[in-house]
């Protein structure tokens, strides 16, 4: 039972009379200040909770202000109240989970403050009237360790840093969920909305604690009590008493402002009679302060609710102007939802390829907004009402799962793009402070901001195995700190000779250091902030529908083994396992394959050697790959070249597969022949070749019949003949386009670019074909053949040209030689081209010659 | 006009359906109503939404905001475009409005390809045409001409399947709520009266429906009606549905709840291609819709309660999904069948109704293979 409820000694349920009585007698005795302490039940980030705090404290001017923040963030007072900063900014905390391991990530908190913060209301009014600050929360260490705890056994979220201001304990409540119920509000913050923010403009401040005292009650009493002791809620409940009693005593006599999270206020108010749980006999240490706090500065996309970080409210923009305009005395009911849509016109306006609604629409779109909020008994629109009026009147279709271009521009506005500012005197966040360190071991010259060069021999030196996994780490934070100019590609089916050397140009820009600062609060590594990234990465994907993205997930498992922090992150095998197994893109996943591949061909230099997770992850993309061979008979016409081209390259990486086995084709890494080498990948090629002699049942027609011939006929299944007879059955089919009469070679060059030279009898059709067609056919023939012919290279064209002269008992070689031209004649040409020049030039067609030029220099 | 008290029909209007809770409703709302509205627009709320204090039913399920803001769509200038997949209940909502609005939901234009302008703007009486020529008289007015003159809501059914030229005669009937008769010489006009509004349904993602153009899209607000997501309110909402369907009825089959379970996860799993407990699935083409669900449910409550003991199993809801769901196509009876081998058989081991449902369709399953 609550302390409120056991003080009424009532027994059996309690009528609604009696609830009403109750909640009226404690609601007055928040703001009555009968003992000399005024408590103020807010809501972090809340701006109508601010703006009646302000009020308040200006009429109160209290000698002592409380707040809920961390004990160990008072000596950041200073910086806070600092002239020059400017919300959005966060504190951030940092606990070192182990310090013999340099790499170990650490645990990390924040606590985030926005313009709209009744805690930063509380700092600046506490300057300015002179009273005393005193932070009674247990210091964060102690939740940093609770939460670490907690999560111990979800490894994958150990990374995710704390938001040391959630409310989950007031949006979780059965009461708050009821509340969701019974008014019909899609969540918590719409309710919330409707019955506090909404009220920005009242005039009576203490009603109005009054009121959210109340409601935050309720929730109290409907969170179960073991919940309560999980989160460790009862022991800083007990740190607070006492710091209140500690400044009550201070001020004697004068008023003393109490602010605290809603749900907290009735444990101060009526301390809970069982001294079991003060902190003293409980399970955790008071003196457990973080090992690092300090102040970074924020973006208002960082605050926002729904961004995932869950840090108070969404749309901080919006909430920071409903501030603003009450504060102003500005805000007549509609005003805000007037001026939003304005400002998301404008913005339409700019935005390339958008089309901004018309007038009669945003006036039907103010006056949806304002009706609704009638219609929900409101004094305006608030922010759910705006989103609705948006929703109504501008997106004219369906309300597809992926948004639409207005809406998103519509929440980027009510978000804000805001950077919060810090003193300098805040110093360097760990983050930038690890990055130069790192730069600077690692001899990258960062004194100076230019751009400077760098070659690294990744298979022979450790060292410079180490920068490339710093530089690739800084890439991957999009620092744009280096880039990489060489180096060996993993993304590519085709096999490769290894590649010694990365080369890369790179610079310390301000930039680089802006960015770094501005991931101070997603973990104080290179590493933790790599992790960090990559599942932003991750979410992303999801968010836009990607999830069966194979390729995409690979590239992500790629950059974090560059980055060297695949083995932290743990996100990325579960999505890959899904993208996987749900991709049914035929040639995606051969490149997903290939990208697989690469890295197990390079993981001794990637540092992959004991990943045991990798060979069944080639493993399984293989499976998958073959599985989805007999659906490309039933692929559309248009996806057929790109199809065939990647049932080609899953022919070579089977070869390879299949012939390398545990073998490492790269050159021996010094300092790890040692270590245990994880097992090759095994790959059956007998299912291989019959899910391909299933495909030629099927009588594929175009490019794929010119792959199947050409495996077959290496494979030694099908004859020279057959191929031959592809060819030339696709190039003699005159009723189809060029490109389609061009498929069958096309797909026998993708499998073997040697085949012609090598082939008498292919050699033989098309040489033949060739000479037999007329001019006209061969001219309208000759794009798509040049496109054919152009993954040749420049040797096996030579080769193929003398073959050619051979055969057709040409003068060998081809010669290809310019006639020989004078001097003279050089200088009269040239003398007439400029003649014509100049004539072309002054009948003002001179732009036709530029274009031409521009287009040759850009070639 | 209308005499329902006499006859039965399959299915009356919402307006008689639910005539006791409008005209409750109508006693005690006092709140002020837009001109030409019975009820004010907290009054319709409470009608589609239920109140329990006033012993209203809910009505529609999954999204009270999106009521609200249909609400305040047809208090405004724009029609009401209700789109949305097939079996959400567009054109119920459309139905509900009407009847709280207007009074009458009988103003109804059943787009399709043959839906020509008379039945938008006004056709004539041939004989009388030609007996007397063009008269008031002889003048045939559409759903739109009278809900103008009556200042009521007339509702326009799968507005996509109409030709693109026949859509674009309601623009200027809502831009400027008037029809011309020119017949009738140059004065002569039918203008809306106050409460006049249009609510259109259209299924977007229908292969072979046609384009709104631009000008029609921007004279309407247009409202998603999505599947609901919630199981325990499309549990309800089967509930609910099938029992009404049977009030007519003398027979009175037991659904029991682990039996209706069934059903809806299996929905809800097909329709999401993922399972509760998050495994992936292939999803069905198939509409695998609230009202679909609610089909199955009412059919295998017949089946039992005509054929059987009257109480459901989950042999009669595998059987009647393999009709609603599987139908012809190949592709998604190998999806179904999928599910069946690798969900269903898992949840067979510990429920009952999970096994005989299991039973049922994995015979069902081999039947299609066997075509």
């Amino acid at each position: 039972m609550s302390p409120a409820r056991q003080k009424t000694g009532e027994a059996g349920p309690e009528s609604g009379a009696a609830l009403r009585e109750r909640l009226r007698v404690y609601g007055e005795r928040l703001v009555g200040g009968t003992d000399g302490v005024f408590h103020f039940p807010i809501r972090h980030h809340s701006p109508a909770c601010a703006l009646h705090l302000k009020r308040a404290l200006a009429e109160l001017r209290p000698a002592a202000i409380v707040l809920e923040m961390p004990a160990d963030f008072e000596p950041l007072v200073p910086l806070l109240a600092h002239q020059e900063t400017e919300p959005p900014i966060a504190i951030v905390s940092v606990i070192d989970r182990d310090s013999r391991d340099r790499f170990a990530p650490a645990v990390l908190g924040y606590w985030p403050i926005s313009d709209s913060a009744p805690e930063w209301v509380a700092l600046k009014a506490a300057g300015a009237i002179g009273a005393s600050l005193h932070f009674a929360d247990l210091p964060s260490g102690v939740r940093l360790s609770l939460h670490d705890e907690g999560e111990q056994e979800a490894s994958a979220a150990r990374l995710t840093p704390q938001v040391l201001t959630d409310e989950d304990a007031i949006t979780y409540s059965n009461y708050a969920q009821a509340l969701i119920r019974r008014v019909g509000a899609r969540d918590f913050n719409e309710v919330w909305d409707r019955l506090f923010e909404s009220r920005v403009d009242d005039s009576d401040w203490r009603q109005f604690f009054a009121d959210v005292g109340r409601d935050c009650l309720l929730c109290r009493e409907t969170t179960s009590e073991r919940q309560m002791t999980e989160d460790g809620m009862l022991a800083r409940e007990a740190m607070m008493r006492d710091v209140l009693a500690e400044a009550k005593a201070a001020a004697g006599g004068r008023p003393v402002a109490a602010i605290f999270g809603g749900i907290h206020t009735p444990a101060l108010l009526d301390p809970p009679s069982d001294p079991q749980r003060r902190p003293e006999n409980g399970q955790v240490a008071p003196s457990h302060a973080a090992d690092r706090a300090y102040l970074v500065r924020y973006t208002e996309a960082d605050l926002d609710l729904l961004n995932g970080y869950a840090s108070g409210m969404p749309s901080p923009r919006h909430y920071a102007r409903l501030l603003a305009m009450a504060e102003t005395g500005d805000h007549a009911a509609s005003r805000l939802a007037t001026e939003t849509f304005l400002d998301l016109a404008e913005a339409l306006r700019r935005r390339e390829g958008s089309l901004p609604p018309a007038l009669p629409t945003l006036t039907e779109a103010v006056r949806h907004a304002d009706a609704l909020a009638r219609l929900r008994e409101l004094p305006g629109p608030g922010r759910s009402e705006i989103l609705d009026a948006a929703r109504s009147c501008l997106l004219k279709d369906e309300d597809l799962f992926y948004g639409s271009d207005i809406l998103e521009t519509l929440h980027e506005l009510m978000t804000g793009a805001g950077v919060g500012k810090v003193p300098k005197e805040a110093g360097t966040p760990p983050l930038l402070d690890a990055a130069r360190r790192r730069a600077e071991a690692l001899r990258f010259s960062i004194d100076e901001p230019s751009v400077k060069t760098r070659q690294l021999d990744i298979h022979r030196k450790a060292r410079h195995r180490a920068a490339s996994r710093f530089a690739h780490a800084m890439a991957l934070l999009e620092t744009d700190f280096a880039t990489l100019k060489r180096g060996p590609n993993l993304a590519t089916a085709k096999g490769m000779k290894p590649v010694l050397f990365e080369v890369w140009t790179y610079a310390w820009l301000p930039s680089v250091e802006a960015r770094l600062t501005a991931l101070a609060a997603t973990g104080d590594t290179l590493e933790a902030a790599c992790v960090f990234v990559l599942r932003e990465a991750i979410v992303a994907l999801e968010n836009a529908g990607r999830s069966d993205d194979s390729e995409a997930a690979v590239a992500l498992l790629g950059d974090a083994a560059k980055a060297g922090v695949l083995a932290h992150a743990h996100d990325i095998f579960p999505h890959l396992d899904q993208a996987l197994a749900a991709d049914a893109d035929f040639s995606r996943l051969v490149r997903a394959l290939a990208r697989l591949e690469g890295l197990w061909r390079g993981r001794r230099v990637l540092g992959l050697s004991r990943t045991a997770a990798l060979a069944p992850l080639v493993e399984t993309a293989y499976r998958r790959t073959l599985d989805l061979i007999p659906t490309l008979i039933d692929a559309p016409a248009a996806a057929m070249p790109a199809d065939a081209r990647a049932l080609a390259d899953l022919y070579h990486l089977t070869q390879r597969l299949t012939t390398m086995g545990g073998a490492d084709e790269t050159v021996p890494v010094q300092g790890q022949e040692g270590a245990a080498p994880a097992s090759a990948p095994r790959v059956d090629r007998a299912v291989f070749e019959d899910r391909l002699r299933g495909l030629i049942a099927a009588m594929p027609q175009g490019a794929l019949a010119g792959v199947l011939a050409t495996i077959g006929f290496l494979s030694g299944w099908r004859s020279e003949g057959d191929v031959a007879q592809v060819v030339r059955s696709g190039l003699e089919a005159a009723s189809l386009s060029p490109q389609e009469r061009c498929g069958p070679l096309d797909g026998a060059l993708a499998v073997s670019a040697v085949l012609l030279r090598r082939s008498e009898e292919v050699l033989g059709v098309v040489d033949a074909f060739l000479a037999r067609i007329d001019e006209d056919s061969f001219i309208s023939l000759l794009p798509a053949l040049r496109k054919t012919l152009s993954v040749l290279d420049p040797d096996e064209v030579d080769a193929l040209a003398a073959r050619i002269g051979s055969l057709q008992s040409l003068p060998a070689p081809l010669d290809l030689d310019m006639p020989h031209v004078g001097e003279s004649e050089v200088r009269d040409n040239l003398a007439r081209s400029h003649a014509l020049t100049g004539l072309i030039e002054a009948r003002g067609l001179g732009h036709w010659l530029r274009d031409e030029r521009e287009e040759e220099a850009q070639r | 006009m209308r005499d329902e008290s006499c006859k039965t029909y399959l299915r009356r209007p919402a307006e008689s359906r639910y005539e006791d809770e409008l005209q409750r409703l109508a006693e005690t709302d006092e709140g002020p109503r837009p001109p030409g509205w019975r009820l004010s627009p907290k009054a319709v709320r409470r009608f589609v939404l239920g109140d329990e204090k006033q012993g209203l039913s809910r009505k529609f399920y999954g999204d009270d905001a999106l009521v609200e803001r249909a609400i305040v769509s047809l208090m405004g200038e724009q029609g009401l475009m209700l789109v949305g997949e097939p079996g959400t209940a567009k054109s119920m909502l459309g139905e509900l409005f009407s009847a709280a609005i207007s009074g009458a939901s009988d103003l109804l234009i059943q787009g399709s390809a043959s839906t020509s302008e008379d039945a938008i703007r006004y056709g004539w009486n041939y004989a009388m045409l030609i007996a007397e020529g063009p008269s008031r008289r002889a003048l045939v007015p559409s759903p739109v001409m009278q809900a103008m003159e009556a200042g009521q809501i007339v509702r326009m059914e799968e507005i996509t399947r109409c030709p693109p030229e026949i859509q674009d005669s309601l623009i200027s009937i809502l831009s400027e709520k008037t029809i011309t008769i020119p017949e009738l010489g140059r004065a002569t006009a039918v203008r809306a009266a106050p409460g006049f509004n249009v609510i259109g349904t259209a299924n977007l993602r229908d292969r072979g429906v046609n384009e709104m153009s631009s000008a029609i899209k921007r004279r309407f607000n247009f409202e998603t009606v999505s599947p609901i997501a919630d199981r325990t309110f499309e549990r309800e909402l089967i509930e609910a549905r099938v029992a009404s369907r049977l009030a007519g009825q003398t027979i009175e089959p037991t659904l029991p709840a682990d039996v209706l379970d069934v059903l809806v996860s299996a929905f809800s799993d097909l329709r999401s291609g993922r399972t509760a407990e998050g495994v992936a699935l292939d999803k069905p083409t198939a509409v695998m819709s609230t009202a679909e669900a609610v089909n199955v449910a009412h059919s295998a409550s017949l089946e039992a309660a005509y054929l059987a003991d009257g109480v459901v199993t989950g042999a009669h809801m595998a059987r009647q999904m393999a009709g609603v769901v599987l139908k012809d196509d190949e592709a998604d009876i190998r999806k179904f069948q999928a599910y069946v081998d690798h969900v269903a058989k898992d949840r067979a081991r510990s429920s009952k109704a999970w096994r005989d449902f299991y039973d049922v369709a994995r015979s069902v399953g081999r039947q299609g293979e066997g075509r």
